[in-house]
């Protein structure tokens, strides 16, 4: 092949990229935009700009609880899923057991599972339990599912590390305990916090699994949706806009501290 | 002198798989002792058995007459250095080298000086804010020592210590350690299989092979007179013959030498290292000479290596000095010789061989007045 052909198939492809990316994007950009429209229709070319709908929003009572509880949501099933997914992740680099190589691709099934079915399954299997449908059992459902990320990004950075040095620090007088707390867990802690961050930005949008186990507690995804069926209000641009913001933070912030290498299969 | 380090009956099984059969080894206190075998000869495991990491399937491990076989590693006064270093990533140079003593529970100045006292034993005193990453193979192998030695450990374990270093660097560290080990005086247990770097650096080498220690001796004596065909062919390069002892002489194809040593009649090997063998042009008056044609030769840079082939099928290596490699050029039939005390003899037939060399002898007179590697016209 010459270079020039090189060249015209790299701009090519260059501009399918874009178009994708324009085409993924431009919807959310609209979003972001028409949040700042004081008409009550979205409509173009906008007249002015306002924050009217962030005061609206801000008055919405129903709207702010659902925020919370979503936040609430977010936090618990995040710091359930980093407690258990470290300590298995932790297990499967210290331990060889049989199935093994089959227990580290089955750990991801749940996100890879559709929401509908897992939602459905805990609505049914859960009562048995004797949990009833609530936000404690929107948690638990939020949790089977946040594990994964955790196991695979702790995991990922385990694998990475020299096996030698928890060795080197029993060598040099640490109890294991010691050696958790002053090896391990500092060079797995970057590890943690990005899989939490992401953790907790999936579980702010989940709607399957929650819309099954919750009783009359909206979630923010849920309440959207409720006031769309009412007819797309400037309102839902505002929200959409903020948690567009957090989510992009959160998720800058998990790159940054994430394992580079996980393949998320 | 008192014993620092003594396995008693030890031996080790992973799963169904014996590593170590049954071993007995005394390390005394000072010395500087190296475990010298080829991978996967136990050498490791025993080291890691001395540390803690591993626990022996029987037997007994002491230091200073203390039983320590059941104690865990952070409760044993003895220090390793890990092949590959094993820093803590996530601790500057100074943190690294302060762990054994923080958790020991000093602080302060007392940590301070301790600490710059053994980076500045290292040469590294300059690199205590450094990230172990930020330091290069030997740096790091520096500060892996200063952590270890900062505990005055009654016992430094070093695993392959040297392995991952270029040739020039590990010369230096070799040095550099032996320095060290007279400076502390703290009993030494190193691990290789570079038998060159034991035979530089040790008191006493054991060398191993399939988890047993086949000789256990200093430097000179392992490369003058092994005693098994394992640690003749593992220690330096040596030619195999393959002869016939009678009581008096041994005698091969084309040659026989009177010969003496604790040994059995009956079949031998024997064992002539290249830079003990003469190379003679025409056929010597006296004694014996093995004809051999030159096959081939092969420069090293120090010397020249011939290799040659007898009569009988053998191949025999011979050192040259590369000064006289131009006689033989064009040279295709030779005379080889050698004094039969640097010959080594090991019976065949019988289980465990004893070994020995003759302790004499000049057989050949010519030989009284020949240079070792001279050629003759």
């Amino acid at each position: 092949m010459s270079p020039k052909k090189i060249d015209f198939l790299n701009i090519l492809i260059g501009a399918l990229a874009l178009g994708v990316m324009f085409f993924i994007y431009f919807p959310m950009a609209i979003v972001v935009l028409y949040s700042f429209n004081p008409e009550t229709v979205n409509a173009f070319p906008m007249r002015g700009f306002s924050l009217k709908w962030y005061e609206t929003m801000a008055q919405n009572q129903s709207l702010l609880n659902s925020l919370k509880i979503s936040g609430l949501i977010g936090i618990f099933g995040t710091l359930m899923a980093l407690v258990i997914g470290t300590m298995g992740a932790l297990a499967m680099n210290k331990f060889n057991f049989k199935l093994k190589r089959t227990f580290e691709r089955i750990v991801l099934l749940p996100i890879t599972l559709p929401g509908i079915l897992t939602g459905v399954a805990m609505l049914s299997f859960f009562p048995l339990l004797g949990i009833s449908i609530s936000l404690k059992a929107v948690v638990i459902g939020h949790t089977t599912f946040l594990i994964c990320l955790v196991v695979t990004q702790v995991y990922a950075r385990l694998k990475r590390l020299d096996p030698y040095l928890e060795e080197a620090a029993a060598d040099l007088g640490s109890t294991p305990w010691q050696t958790f707390w002053r090896v391990t867990l500092p060079n797995i802690k970057t590890a943690m916090i990005g899989s939490a961050l992401l953790a907790f930005t999936l579980s702010l949008d989940e709607i399957p699994i929650t819309f099954f186990l919750t009783a009359q507690d909206n979630t923010l995804p849920i309440e959207i949706y409720a006031m769309l069926r009412r007819g797309i209000t400037p309102e839902v641009n505002a929200i959409s806009t903020l948690i567009f913001v957090l989510s992009l933070v959160a998720l800058v912030l998990s790159v940054k501290y994430g394992e580079r290498e996980t393949k998320i299969v | 002198m008192t014993n620092s380090i003594e396995l008693k009956n030890v031996t080790k099984f992973f799963g169904p798989n014996c590593v170590i059969p049954t071993l007995d080894l005394t390390i005394q206190q000072g010395e500087f002792l190296t475990l010298l075998g080829p991978s996967g000869c136990g050498k490791t495991t025993l080291l890691r058995m001395i540390a803690g990491f591993e626990t022996p399937t029987t037997g007994r491990v002491f230091l200073e007459g203390d039983d320590i076989t059941n104690l865990p590693p952070y409760n044993r006064n003895v220090n390793t250095v890990f092949q590959n270093y094993a820093l803590f990533p996530h601790l500057h140079v100074f943190d690294n080298v302060a762990y054994g003593l923080k958790q020991k529970g000093y602080t302060g100045e007392k940590l301070k000086t301790a600490v710059y006292d053994a980076l500045e034993m290292v040469q590294m005193a300059d690199f205590a804010r450094r990230k172990p990453k930020e330091l290069s193979g030997g740096q790091q192998q520096r500060i892996a020592l200063a952590r270890a030695i900062i505990n005055k450990p009654k016992v430094l374990l070093l695993d392959e210590p040297l392995a991952a270093l270029d040739l020039k660097l590990r010369k230096q560290m070799q040095f550099e350690l032996k320095q060290l080990h007279q400076q502390l005086g703290i009993t030494f247990v190193f691990v290789t299989h570079d038998q060159e770097e034991a035979l530089t650096m040790s008191d006493r080498i054991a060398v191993m092979n399939k988890g047993v220690i086949e000789q256990l001796d200093a430097p000179q004596n392992i490369y003058d007179h092994p005693k098994t065909k394992f640690v003749a062919d593992f220690v330096g390069e040596n030619n195999t013959l393959s002869g016939f002892y009678d009581g008096q002489t041994v005698s091969a194809s084309g040659f026989s030498i009177p010969f003496q040593g604790d040994l059995q009649p009956g079949d031998v090997q024997l064992f002539i290292r290249p830079e003990h063998i003469y190379v003679h042009l025409k056929e010597p008056e006296h004694g014996f000479a093995i004809r051999s044609n030159v096959v081939g030769k092969t420069f090293l840079g120090h010397l020249w290596k011939i290799h040659c082939q007898t009569t009988n099928n053998e191949m025999i290596d011979v050192s040259v000095k590369p000064d006289q490699i131009s006689k033989i050029d064009g040279v295709s039939t030779v005379f080889l010789s050698w004094e039969s005390d640097k010959m080594n003899a090991i019976a065949v037939a019988s289980g465990r061989p004893a070994l020995t060399s003759s302790k004499s002898l000049f057989w050949n007179y010519n030989l009284l007045i020949m240079n070792k590697l001279q050629l003759f016209y």
